[in-house]
């Protein structure tokens, strides 16, 4: 609720110029620093797994991606709007990111990059 | 008059979707871009390991030094997100601020990778010198030439904003710079833990 508030009173002043599949729902200051700040956090994570050589790499490895794509989906949700914008602009995104995925899993799977030993 | 001040707020824009084609054309970019940035990491991936002569990765990378270099890229993004909401409350002083903040930030990341290059270089690993050399150079090398189109985006919006022809009502020319801007960070969030940190 007070976020509601608070978005309210940060963006009534510009509110008329936006587009209206752009409304109401986009976070303030307040919140892209705290998602900044969980970024940063998860980036010292990261670094700090490179360094734990008692780790299994597997796990290291594991750790590694889930942590990559969660700060790949903040970014995107929030810094690039995709959590409030149009639909369809994440479709189109998502499509194109997609297809990248497959095609390139396919070819690294192909050419037996997973499984070097 | 109103009205005319803020074209955008009273209909959607005249297009079949309702939506405005430019931030739809950027989108679509960027989704294309998936497909050009994997191309390059599957071709790092692809030749990992399989140099026949060094330097070899763990012999030149220098971890604490490039997580400083992500950090401030990912600290960019926050500054960039930043101006796009000074600009659409009409807080011009903000969004200048922001938007030098962010180029400021841009151009330190791309000096430390011309830092970092000249290092590997004189450390012996030039773009023919191996499979690691050709790939690595190539993929951080296209990155680090998005994020310098990213910055002259940024220095040319923060001068249209000192001229005063960057107000609330384009504010969307923000937001598509903005997007290009973030979209490189992510990339580069791809990069950081696939080419560096994963062993």
């Amino acid at each position: 609720m007070a976020a509601t508030e608070t978005e309210r009173e940060e963006f009534e002043p510009g509110g008329e110029a936006r587009l209206p599949e752009e409304d109401v729902t986009h976070p303030g200051p307040r919140q892209y620093v705290m998602v900044g700040l969980v970024l940063a956090g998860i980036t010292a994570i990261e670094v700090a797994l490179f360094y734990m050589d008692f780790l299994p790499s597997p796990v290291v490895v594991a750790s590694l991606l889930i942590l990559m794509t969660l700060k790949f989906g903040l970014v995107m949700l929030w810094f690039m709007h995709l959590k409030f914008d149009s639909a369809i602009y994440k479709r189109l995104f998502i499509a194109g990111l997609a297809l990248a995925l497959s095609v390139f899993v396919i070819v690294l799977v192909t050419f037996g990059v997973f499984f070097r030993s | 008059m109103a009205a005319s001040a803020h074209p955008q707020a009273v209909q959607p824009p005249p297009t079949a979707t309702g939506l405005d084609n430019r931030k739809l054309g950027m989108w679509a970019f960027l989704g294309s871009e998936c497909l050009f940035f994997g191309a390059l990491i599957s071709t790092y991936l692809l030749y990992r390991g399989r140099s026949v002569q060094g330097p070899f990765p763990n012999e030149v990378y220098d971890i604490p030094y490039t997580s400083v270099s992500s950090g401030v890229l990912l600290m960019s993004s926050v500054t960039m997100v930043l101006a796009l909401n000074a600009i659409q409350r009409g807080d011009d002083r903000r969004l200048r601020a922001w938007l030098l903040a962010t180029a400021l930030l841009g151009i330190t990341f791309v000096g430390g990778q011309v830092f970092e290059f000249t290092v590997f270089v004189r450390e012996g690993l030039t773009l023919s010198r191996n499979l690691f050399g050709s790939s690595f150079f190539v993929l951080t090398g296209f990155h680090g030439a998005h994020v310098t189109v990213g910055i002259l985006m940024l220095l040319t919006l923060f001068g249209q904003s000192l001229v005063g022809r960057l107000t609330v009502e384009n504010a969307l020319r923000v937001e598509l710079v903005g997007l290009y801007w973030h979209f490189v960070d992510i990339v580069w969030i791809v990069i950081f833990t696939v080419v560096y940190l994963i062993p």
